[in-house]
């Protein structure tokens, strides 16, 4: 597309009447409105805004500890003093819910963070050093990435030994191949580019280029990665607990919760219906809201 | 002219929406197009010359754009208020475009036969057989060998001259009445564009086509237009015939437009007062550089600049100027050879000491857009050699650098802002201060003006002299573009193929070329002056030329052969 069609023609204009002249600032809307301006992003951001406040205030939302049992109420219905009902052991089926936003939030923090801290130095230091650093890192990458997330994670499961915290360990290494290399291309780009050639020529030293630079730079493209990352880490993380190889009981993980109630599908599939909603919703909204960023970090598409 | 014009445009209006609100980009255009002529539309970039174009092909992006008013009678019809299915019938049959990028303009995935006999088959014109045959008649009309064994090739089997010759082919398959060429030959090395351009006017010329050619180019134009508008801020400054719009231009814009223009036949700076004694500020002696292709990028180069110097270097794409450039800025390793800067060997240097070094050399790039970092404010940017090499932070930093931006032609108070907030022309600025900060003793500007429209490049061009003088700054000034080689450089350096071909001064190089290779750059170049016209050698020029060592033929000035 020619430059004529950019919505501000003028700018160019200006400049060549007056160089001097300040080009006319484009006002833009803030970045969160942005995102939660589309419907993608107001659907998502309202489903992970209240998993976090759910999360953050189970202590209240909810009506009953989340491993409180009673033997004269198993299986109850629906019902005003148990929304949700109960489970095989009487539990309230709303309040495990509730205090399993934490642990999903948790696991997907950690497990994220694990993937992107990671994925982050990999990449860069690959993009950055070139050369043979490059070659071992990437290619070593690219043998983990042949393998799918969970045969990866089950591993780790499997040396680490199964619980809450291990699976999200476990969940996060299995993601550091796609974030090393979704890093690893965002950089390539940025080193590529003359302002960081510019630099190198200022003679800025390796911590310089990196840290101004190229992370400030890459950082954007890896948000939007991380945000969808978190649905697939959550969901990556109920497997392993349905598998019996993350979260133990009592946890009110969903995953486990899952897994416990395939045995009463039959007498109560309310049990199996409302967590597996559960993750299904959250994945959902951080899936939403992870593409209204994108959208809304693409330059092609500002309004 | 008496003849009806094939088409008039009347008051023809256009908005783009911007969030909410409609800016009007064209501003009611009034012209005409008659039988058999190339009509050029003229002028730098936002003047309104491709939206004009795209609102007559109805490409218009449609959620964007709209169309307020107007008429364009095309033939009989409307061609802003047809339905899409009529536009898209006349559109490839009766109309033609050709694009600026050769590269991308052709389906890779598609025989080149396959893409030319699309649109008559799909018209209804010919038979598939007729049409594979037409398309052969016409690779060879347009000037590529064994047109026959072509249509079978795929796009990537051909080089950028090539493939917009296929277009050209592909765009007369259907005999059109109107060729619209937006910028048909910006992408293309001068060589390669003197002879499409010469394709294009005895084509027109023979089929009675007309055409409407958009350009930045007042050369093109000269070279090619019989009538001109000249376009401004979506408005017509001024339309006459070619030879009366150079001659006399009646609108203050178009003048200065024309006074811009850099000249190949234009002044040069005069050799300055010898500086034999002083040593040079940089030296490349036998630099050889392969990226692992057939030939080298650069084959044994070598040449030297005095301080306060500014150096021409000048080549087509592939030439190896711009390693060259790098390979002196210690930004690409040389397989050989030493890079000498003031009388240091830095060729080998690493880690801490070289980036010591860093200081002396600096970089001024091509692209405006991409040689800043989105995310610094380009205060920062500017004073980041500051940081390293005089330790420069705070208070101290902020005033060096309101002095840079003061001394490039900006407000000091424009420190704070990011990079989108600036025009082309003045992110060339800001990294011209960022160059200027490290107090370099040379600086390698690659292309710095290339992508700058006529008037801001008069500008920058005019800064960059200026510095020279008042800094005692060398410049290895890279350009492919002669005109403003002789406006900037005392010196000269001509590059092909990773070879030096000829080095002299300006003067005695653009103006006896002794190399044939210097002579087919120098024929190609088009000169803003309609009365010179038909001046330009279409033929190809020869694939080999003398690339042997320098010799020398008079006064500093050597040649290979």
């Amino acid at each position: 597309m020619p430059s004529n069609a950019s919505p501000t023609p003028d700018t160019a204009a200006n400049s060549a009447a007056n160089t001097s002249a300040p080009v006319r600032r484009i006002a833009r809307r803030p970045f969160w409105l942005r995102v939660l301006g589309t419907v993608n992003g107001a659907i998502g951001g309202a489903i992970v805004f209240v998993l976090i406040l759910s999360a953050a205030l189970a202590g209240w939302i909810a009506p009953y500890p989340p491993a409180k049992m009673a033997v004269g109420g198993r299986f109850g219905l629906p019902q005003a003093a148990h929304p949700l009902g109960t489970d095989e052991f009487g539990r309230d089926l709303f309040s495990r819910i509730v205090f399993g936003s934490r642990l999903t939030l948790t696991i997907g923090a950690i497990a994220v963070g694990i993937s992107l801290i990671a994925g982050l130095a990999v990449g860069l230091t690959a993009a950055y050093r070139r050369g043979w650093v490059e070659t071992v890192l990437m290619r070593s990458s690219d043998v983990l990435f042949s393998f799918t997330e969970t045969l990866i994670a089950l591993a780790c499961v499997a040396v680490l030994g199964p619980s809450l915290q291990n699976a999200m360990i476990a969940v996060g290494i299995a993601g550091i191949p796609f974030y090393a290399r979704t890093c690893h291309s965002a950089a390539l780009v940025e080193v590529s580019k003359p302002y960081f050639e510019a630099s190198v020529a200022a003679g800025a030293g390796h911590a310089r280029l990196v840290f101004v630079h190229l992370l400030p730079n890459v950082f954007p493209t890896m948000v939007v990665v991380a945000t969808l990352g978190v649905s697939s880490a959550i969901l990556a993380a109920a497997g392993l607990s349905f598998l019996g190889l993350g979260a133990q009981p009592p946890d009110p993980e969903w995953g486990l919760m899952l897994s416990g109630a395939a045995h009463y599908l039959n007498r109560a599939p309310w049990l199996m219906v409302v967590p597996g909603l559960s993750i299904a919703v959250t994945v959902l909204g951080f899936n939403l809201l992870g593409d209204a960023i994108r959208s809304a970090m693409d330059p092609r598409r500002q309004g | 002219m008496t003849a009806k014009p094939l088409l008039e445009v009347r008051d023809l209006r256009v908005g783009f929406r911007t969030g909410g609100a409609e800016t009007p980009i064209l501003h009611g255009l009034d012209f005409a197009v008659n039988p058999g002529e190339i009509f050029a539309i003229v002028g730098e970039s936002g003047s309104g010359k491709s939206v004009t174009a795209m609102s007559l092909m109805g490409l218009l992006p449609r959620a964007s754009a709209r169309i307020d008013a107007g008429r364009a009678l095309f033939e009989g019809e409307d061609l802003l208020h047809l339905p899409p299915e009529r536009l898209r019938a006349i559109r490839g049959s009766r109309i033609g475009m050709i694009f600026q990028e050769p590269m991308t303009s052709l389906n890779p995935v598609l025989s080149i036969g396959r893409q030319m006999t699309e649109a008559p088959v799909a018209h209804g014109r010919a038979s598939r057989r007729d049409a594979a045959r037409l398309a052969v008649e016409m690779l060879e009309r347009v000037g590529i060998p064994e047109p026959a064994r072509r249509p079978r090739q795929f796009p990537h089997e051909f080089s950028g001259g090539m493939r917009q010759r296929v277009m050209i082919a592909m765009a007369m398959m259907m005999r059109p009445s109107l060729l619209i060429a937006d910028e048909p030959t910006t992408a293309l090395d001068v060589t390669v564009q003197a002879q499409i351009l010469g394709l294009m006017r005895d084509l027109v010329r023979e089929t009675g086509t007309s055409m409407i050619l958009i350009t930045h180019d007042m050369g093109v134009v000269a070279e090619m237009a019989d009538r001109v508008m000249v376009m401004r801020h979506g408005r017509i400054v001024e339309a006459a015939d070619t030879a009366s719009l150079f001659a006399r231009p009646t609108q203050p814009y178009t003048r200065d437009l024309l006074a811009a223009v850099p000249r190949i036949d234009g002044d040069t700076p005069a050799p300055g007062p010898a500086r034999k004694t002083a040593p040079p500020v940089l030296r490349l002696d036998t630099i050889t550089k392969s990226f692992g292709g057939a030939r080298p990028a650069l084959a044994a180069v070598s040449l030297q600049i005095a301080p306060g110097e500014i150096l021409g270097l000048v080549g087509e794409s592939g030439s190896g100027k711009s390693t060259l450039g790098r390979a002196a800025a210690r930004l690409t390793e040389v397989d050989g050879g030493t890079v000498t800067l003031e009388g240091r060997d830095i060729t080998r240097l690493r880690g801490s000491r070289l980036r010591e070094v860093r200081a002396g050399v600096q970089m001024i790039f091509q692209d405006p857009y991409s040689s800043l970092d989105p995310r610094l404010r380009i205060g920062r940017t500017i004073a980041e050699p500051l940081a390293i090499h005089a330790g420069l932070r705070g208070r101290l930093a902020r005033a060096r650098t309101g002095e840079l931006l003061a001394q490039v032609g900006l407000d000091p108070e424009m420190a704070d802002r990011f990079p989108h907030e600036f025009s082309g022309g003045q992110r060339q600025r800001i990294a011209i201060a960022r160059a200027l900060a490290a107090k370099p003793r040379l600086i390698i500007a690659d292309e710095p003006t290339s992508a700058l429209d006529v008037s801001v490049q008069a500008q920058v061009l005019d800064l960059l002299g200026r510095l020279s003088v008042e800094r005692e700054l060398a410049f290895l000034f890279i350009s492919h573009d002669l005109s403003v080689v002789r406006k900037m450089a005392r010196r000269v350096a001509v590059m092909r193929a990773g070879r030096l071909l000829e080095i002299g001064p300006t003067a005695e190089v653009l103006g006896d070329p002794r190399h044939a290779y210097t002579r087919a750059l120098i024929a190609a170049a088009p000169i803003p002056d309609p009365a010179q016209r038909d001046r330009l050698t279409r033929a190809a020029p020869p694939g080999e030329y003398p690339d042997g060592p320098l010799r020398q033929v008079g006064q500093d000035h050597w040649v290979a052969a």
